[in-house]
């Protein structure tokens, strides 16, 4: 069976910088993939080429190959028009925006907007477009008289869910979400991810989530990402990465987390910050930051499997166990 | 001098709404320790920054009283001494800032406005900016748009400590900041702390972050305090339903994190039509008879300096969990 989505070396430059430097990725049916990463690292640029929506200052090269079951024949994303492409998003893929919540329209009433995505791609009787529109609200745990409301009648959770309505409005195979939770609190945080998974098991949708929140992320996903200046330097399995993870950068990432019933405490910084794409080290782009780094991270380490679909791109894995590092650079804040 | 800094009891705060009055603080009680760092949780529009704002006197009470050591805050020249006492930081470093001013400006802004001799304001801005690890040769004289988040955020904080105030009321203040600067940002606050024996209150809807940082957290629920005690016991073994909720929602970074959990069902109730009873009683998954009838103040329940406003815990209820809250 092919992947619902395969990307293959998607390059993204801004006046000849590298904002996506390389990047693969394979998305199966129904699967649920992580990205993750700081700020700057290329998570939404990937993503928003995958729907071709990069603003036009930005270059895009590599194949993006979309397969899904309701297309007769493989989309070349790369190769679509913008107009050809009006005719995948939404309807073969849809994207939840970051902060999402504030991306309705304001003076339109929720279920006019739902009408507007459905009728763009199909043609469908007013009494079926009602019909969705009710189903839709339902799917997503809104009561259907909440679609005569206008946006700011609703409160951000309800927004929130009017969203992920709006990208399943014509049933696609493949949502992107781009940090949907980062603006709400826990409890609805936790309804939203929880819709996104019975979404997933009822529809069978492939769900990509892009989230800073290594938390989100364990529970909502299958496979997971580790994104670093425009690489991937780490993926896998959520269970492997999560309990072994391979590079530097992944396990501060999970250090910087706090465990409840762990120790208390603030975890220290990553020293410094991402690079600048102009800028971008030698060799390993995380050497500079990493407490690991030696003479042979001034070569590249490429992206090399080691278990299970399981791959890192550091020269010194398999990690086996993590040597203590300097303890400037560990030692909880706390103390 | 008591280990009390700042007492706030049976405090509420009406606005006038469309539909009513909304209640959005309604008898909320709360001590704010020396040097602690109070936390403040609970979902949005449970009235944690109305809390900050009336803790700093920037909205009126429409009843109850907040107490700085012990003398009770009411009338112009009592806040005047509060906001030389306690300072506050805001959530969007981008909006607190004045656009047109210099950081030297901003930060000698409350030196001005509490009267301090001009003479003295050098000194205090570079102390200030040392504190929160900004250069001050490098930063003075540049404007907030030539600052990153980060650096916004720590150009507020220093404009709070320039008055050496004995408390910082920080509202949600790492909630837009990305995740190597927020705990760049909270690094300076906890050493701040240590330090001076700063007291922050801390507001956030990050339960875990909350947990990792504060000696004690309170959680607001509808307009009041419902449960509070030392983080770890309010997190770890919390004792009302709500905080249970709660602490049930947050996300594990764990590899078998895919636990099924009960989640809160519905929403916050709109604060103009709070329920009768225990204003929780509607999502409660542990309600019972008299819940929706008798209001819970807060009551032992859990470790010593543990309270919850749960009639789980009124020994006059006959439940199982007075007992259970006894050997807790």
């Amino acid at each position: 069976m092919s992947a619902l989505l395969d990307v293959r070396d998607l390059r993204v430059t801004h006046n000849g910088h590298p904002i996506v430097d390389g990047v693969d990725l394979r998305i199966e049916p129904g699967e649920a993939v992580g990205l993750a990463g700081e700020s700057g690292c290329g998570k939404t640029t990937t993503a928003l080429s995958v729907m071709k929506l990069l603003p036009s200052a930005l270059r895009q090269s590599g194949k993006i190959t979309l397969t899904p079951p309701a297309a007769k024949k493989p989309i070349n994303i790369e190769r679509r028009t913008e107009r050809g492409m009006n005719l995948v998003r939404w309807r073969h893929v849809s994207l939840i925006f970051q902060g999402a919540m504030n991306s309705l329209d304001p003076v339109q009433r929720v279920e006019a907007q739902i009408a507007e995505a459905i009728r763009l791609h199909e043609q469908v009787s007013s009494k079926e477009v009602r019909a969705r529109i009710d189903e839709l609200l339902t799917t997503v745990g809104l009561t259907p008289s909440l679609g005569h409301r206008y946006a700011h009648q609703l409160s951000g959770g309800q927004r929130q869910r009017v969203m992920v309505a709006l990208a399943l409005a014509c049933r696609p195979s493949l949502v992107i979400a781009d940090e949907p939770t980062t603006a709400l609190d826990v409890v609805m945080q936790a309804q939203v991810l929880q819709l996104l998974e019975r979404l997933r098991a009822e529809l069978g949708l492939a769900l990509i989530l892009i989230s800073h929140d290594m938390g989100v992320l364990a529970e909502t996903c299958d496979r997971i990402a580790i994104m670093y200046a425009g690489r991937i330097v780490e993926a896998g399995p959520v269970s492997a990465v999560f309990s072994s993870p391979q590079h530097p950068y992944t396990k501060r990432l999970l250090e910087s987390l706090p465990v409840i019933g762990a120790e208390r405490g603030l975890a220290s910084p990553i020293p410094g910050g991402p690079p600048d794409p102009g800028a971008i080290p030698e060799g390993c782009r995380f050497r500079p930051r990493c407490p690991y780094a030696a003479e042979e991270c001034l070569s590249d380490p490429p992206l090399r499997e080691l278990s299970g679909g399981h791959a890192t791109a550091c020269h010194f894995a398999p990690w086996t166990e993590w040597p203590a590092v300097d303890a400037a650079t560990t030692a909880g804040v706390r103390g | 001098m008591s280990d009390v800094l700042m007492d706030v009891s049976d405090l509420a705060v009406h606005f006038k709404a469309r539909k009513g009055t909304a209640r959005a603080l309604d008898g909320v009680s709360l001590e704010w320790r020396r040097g602690e760092i109070l936390g403040v949780v609970g979902e949005s529009g449970c009235g944690k920054s109305t809390l900050a704002r009336a803790m700093m006197g920037l909205v009126k009470p429409a009843a109850g009283e907040v107490s700085l050591n012990g003398e009770t805050v009411a009338g112009r020249g009592r806040v005047r001494e509060l906001r030389r006492r306690v300072q506050m930081i805001f959530q969007d470093p981008y909006q607190t800032l004045n656009p047109r001013q210099r950081v030297r400006a901003i930060v000698a802004e409350p030196l001005v406005v509490q009267g301090v001799p001009k003479d003295e304001h050098e000194a205090r801005v570079r102390r200030a900016m040392e504190d929160v690890g900004l250069t001050a040769e490098h930063f003075l004289t540049r404007y907030p748009h030539q600052l990153s988040g980060g650096q916004r955020q720590r150009v507020a904080i220093a404009a709070a400590l320039v008055l050496e105030p004995d408390g910082l009321v920080c509202d949600e203040p790492v909630s837009m900041l990305d995740a190597s600067v927020r705990s760049q940002i909270l690094a300076v606050l906890v050493e701040l702390q240590r330090r001076r024996n700063l007291a922050l209150v801390f507001i956030t809807h990050d339960l875990s972050l909350a947990w990792s940082l504060c000696d004690r957290i309170a959680v607001m629920y509808l307009g009041r305090v419902v449960e509070q005690g030392s983080a770890v016991d309010v997190i770890e073994r919390p004792r009302h339903p709500y905080t249970q909720a709660l602490a049930a929602a947050i996300p594990v970074p764990s590899a078998n994190g895919d636990a099924k959990r009960e989640l809160l069902s519905g929403e916050l109730p709109d604060a103009t039509a709070i329920p009768t009873g225990c204003r929780f009683h509607p999502r409660c998954p542990r309600r019972f008879e008299p819940c929706d009838r008798v209001d819970p103040g807060l009551m032992a329940a859990g470790a010593p300096d543990q309270l919850a406003a749960c009639l789980l815990y009124d020994p006059t209820q006959g439940r199982a969990e007075v007992a259970g809250a006894a050997d807790g």
